[in-house]
């Protein structure tokens, strides 16, 4: 078996450990750390994606083998630098003002990062001033937004809003969720997009970037 | 004006309405029945009917002219019991629990005997099924429409007790009701910090919030939004441990209080389980009533009023899980092979199913754990676990331990207190135990920020 199956398949089953070991190995092999990201890290957390989409595994499974991937990624860090690797694009997460669940929306942020997007994560509770300036800042090409309470979902428009007069709505492309939500509460505070799942919000953001 | 002709199946009314109104709102102004879980977005789609013949969600429908409405009558809410029967006399005096699903109306002695009770599903159901969306439905609408609703069915339920006036109407409920009921805008506990307009004891006239066969409306006190009057009446009437031991109060509903108290500290918080126990988002769920499976063995499912099968409750789902977990349907992080597993009449238990209880399930064990780990103590040091709400009467204690939704530890320990916050407002009413002893010496733990609470919360999600 290849080690990069290999690498994907300890991915799959969380074991965060072996993966260090055998990223570390494959370095060895001299396997660039571009193709060990896509090929093995990235590849296995797609697969847990979609067994998670299809109810095959749960939040636990995918939280362990979101961990297991980013201690790989860890290590490929400084070589994807070197190599000049560079994400796919970024994305500018959080929980709404007056929320603190942040479950869901970090099951997301792992989803994306198991696509190979990078994630400026504002945490909970996050003001629309705290959005727009990290917008800023860091140039992301997407917003995600969760809320998880029917009191908090109205705070994403005003986050919409706010980018809408910071100019730089038209900049990034906006994702919405949460278990309150759904496609039509979206279309109406004018966001490009609701998914149901964290696995779904990684494939539409990645089709964003493209 | 538009004519709406309504028909339940049973009976036929004309209603008017003006051209351009909400048809769910026309139809609940006037007194028709229909749940409304999602608060009117057009999400849950229980508020379905037909017009002309065309099956369209009521809260999304304009009326733009003359219809006939038909109500499904299973969606129609509409149950009444009443219990007890005793002749009276002497000094007597009425308690109402008023929960957010249910509220139970007691006509009480003056040693504090139940002599009677009245059951009714609290109408404010038809707005919004749960606290939150209550208080977001309130804070868009005003209090007014919620207020009159229950006050109205409280009117109702006294007379239907036979009692033409009271002096004195207690009631216990979570901060929310409270605040409904006294016309209090309740929009600062719909987000962080979630602060109360008042918590402490009030007492208002029956006359000023519209309740007119009651003098004086006691509201008692709680300990914060999420933790209320109805729990605090609760630990008034179950027992106190031994010096140095503490006890458990946990009530499995949607808000799922848990509170960890001794006779000098107490420690509590709201799991927030969500809606799972009350049969929603189940996909076969439905209340424990007729038609319900609320109990499964190895051998078969026990069904409300022995008929066919309609939906499981509850009890029924806990049962199903602690089968399924046995006969390893599902693996120990909640995986089915299957996808589905058939109980009875068609109704079955999905993978989805299996998810929303282990949410449900982790949400309450793991909040228990973490009270526990915040006062530094073991489950050694537990005596009893009473167990409130509805479904404790005929809960399965152990596979509720065997599928983990209370810690194994608690094996032998649990009690089931069905209704101990009517019996705790009936003995605060009687006998003025007090009730400040327990706001005095609670802390409120917040599982958002405990540093406990997360990891519990994962770990605990298997099986
Ligand atoms: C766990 C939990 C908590 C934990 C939160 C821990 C944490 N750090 O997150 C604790 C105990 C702290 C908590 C507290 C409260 N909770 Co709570 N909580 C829950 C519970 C049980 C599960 C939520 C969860 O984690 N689900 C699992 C995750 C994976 O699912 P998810 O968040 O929906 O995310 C998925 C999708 O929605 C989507 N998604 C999520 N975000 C995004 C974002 C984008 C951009 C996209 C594209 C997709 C997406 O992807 C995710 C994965 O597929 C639910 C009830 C339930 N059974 O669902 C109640 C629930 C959400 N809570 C509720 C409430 C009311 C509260 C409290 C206000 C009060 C209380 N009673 O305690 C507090 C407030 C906390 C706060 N300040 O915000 C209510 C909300 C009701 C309503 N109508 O608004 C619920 C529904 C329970 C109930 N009472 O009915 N809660």
């Amino acid at each position: 078996m290849s080690v990069l199956i290999e690498i994907s398949e300890l991915v799959q089953k969380g074991k965060a450990k072996d993966v260090k070991v055998l990223v570390a190995n494959a370095l060895e092999e001299g396997i660039s750390a571009k193709e060990i990201l896509n090929d093995a890290l990235i590849a296995g957390m797609m697969i847990v994606g979609e067994k998670f989409k299809a109810g095959e595994v749960y939040v636990p499974e995918v939280l362990i083998s979101a961990r297991a991937m980013n201690q790989g990624v860890n290590i490929l860090k400084p070589y994807l630098t070197k190599e000049g690797v560079e994400s796919v694009g970024k994305a500018v997460i959080c929980t709404v003002k007056g929320d603190l669940h942040d479950i869901g929306k970090n099951l997301v942020k792992m989803m994306l990062e198991g696509v190979g997007i990078e994630c400026i994560d504002l945490g909970v509770d996050a003001s629309e001033e705290k959005v727009v300036e990290a917008v800023k800042e860091s140039g992301a090409q997407i917003v995600c937004l969760s809320s998880l309470l029917t009191t908090t979902m109205d705070y994403q428009k005003d986050i919409i809003d706010a980018l809408k007069d910071a100019g730089l709505r038209d900049k990034v492309k906006v994702m919405v969720g949460g278990a309150p939500l759904d496609a039509k509460f979206a279309e109406g505070i004018g966001a490009d997009a609701y998914t149901k799942d964290a696995a779904e919000a990684a494939e539409v953001a990645l089709s964003f970037l493209k | 004006m538009c004519k709406i002709t309504v028909s339940d199946g049973e009976n036929i009314r004309i209603l008017e309405a003006t051209k351009g109104e909400v048809l769910s709102r026309v139809l609940m102004a006037k007194g028709e029945r229909l749940e409304h879980p999602c608060g009117g977005r057009g999400v849950c789609g229980k508020c379905t009917v037909l017009v002309n013949g065309e099956a369209v969600l009521s809260c999304r429908y304009v009326v733009e002219g003359d219809i006939l409405v038909e109500i499904p009558r299973e969606g129609a809410i509409a149950t009444t019991t009443e219990e007890g029967t005793e002749e009276t006399s002497g000094n007597t005096c009425l308690c109402l629990d008023l929960g957010t699903t249910t509220m139970v109306l007691a006509l009480v002695s003056d040693d504090g005997k139940i002599i009677k009770t009245v059951t009714r599903n609290n109408p404010q159901r038809a707005f919004a099924a749960d606290v939150m969306s209550r208080i977001e439905y309130a804070s868009k609408n005003g209090t007014e429409e919620l207020k009159r609703a229950v006050t109205d069915e409280i009117n109702s339920m006294i007379e239907s007790l036979g009692i033409a006036f009271t002096d004195k109407l207690y009631v216990a409920g979570n901060t929310t009701m409270l605040h409904l009921l006294s016309g209090t805008d309740p929009s600062s506990m719909g987000k962080a910090p979630y602060t109360p307009v008042f918590i402490e004891e009030k007492t208002i006239h029956g006359k000023a919030v519209g309740i007119e066969k009651a003098g004086e409306v006691i509201l008692t006190e709680g300990i914060s939004a999420f933790v209320g009057a109805d729990v605090v009446a609760g630990l008034g009437y179950v027992k106190e441990p031994e010096d140095g031991k503490y006890n458990f109060l946990v009530d499995l509903g949607t808000n799922a209080e848990v509170v960890l108290y001794s006779k000098d500290k107490l420690y509590c918080t709201a799991a927030a389980a969500g809606p799972c126990f009350e049969g929603v988002n189940i996909s076969c769920g439905m209340s424990a009533t007729e038609g319900a499976i609320y109990s499964c063995t190895e051998y078969g499912c026990m069904v409300v009023g022995n008929g066919e099968a309609k939906g499981i409750c509850a009890t029924g789902l806990i049962d199903a899980m602690a089968i399924m977990k046995r006969h390893e349907v599902i693996d120990e992080t909640g995986f089915m092979e299957e996808g589905e597993y058939p109980l009875k009449d068609g109704v079955s238990i999905t993978q989805g199913d299996v998810r929303q209880f282990q949410l449900a399930k982790s949400a309450i064990c793991s909040a228990m754990e973490a009270l526990t780990k915040k006062a530094g103590i073991g489950f050694e040091s537990i005596d009893k676990v009473y167990v409130a709400g509805g479904i404790s009467a005929k809960i399965n204690f152990n596979n509720a331990l065997n599928v983990g939704l209370l810690p194994k530890e608690c094996e032998g320990k649990t009690v089931g207190v069905n209704n101990s916050c009517l019996l705790g407002i009936a003995k605060y009413a009687t006998e003025k135990n007090d009730l400040s002893r327990f706001t005095k010496m609670a802390e409120y733990v917040d599982l958002a920020t405990d540093v406990y609470f997360q990891d519990l919360f994962i770990e605990n999600m298997g099986f």
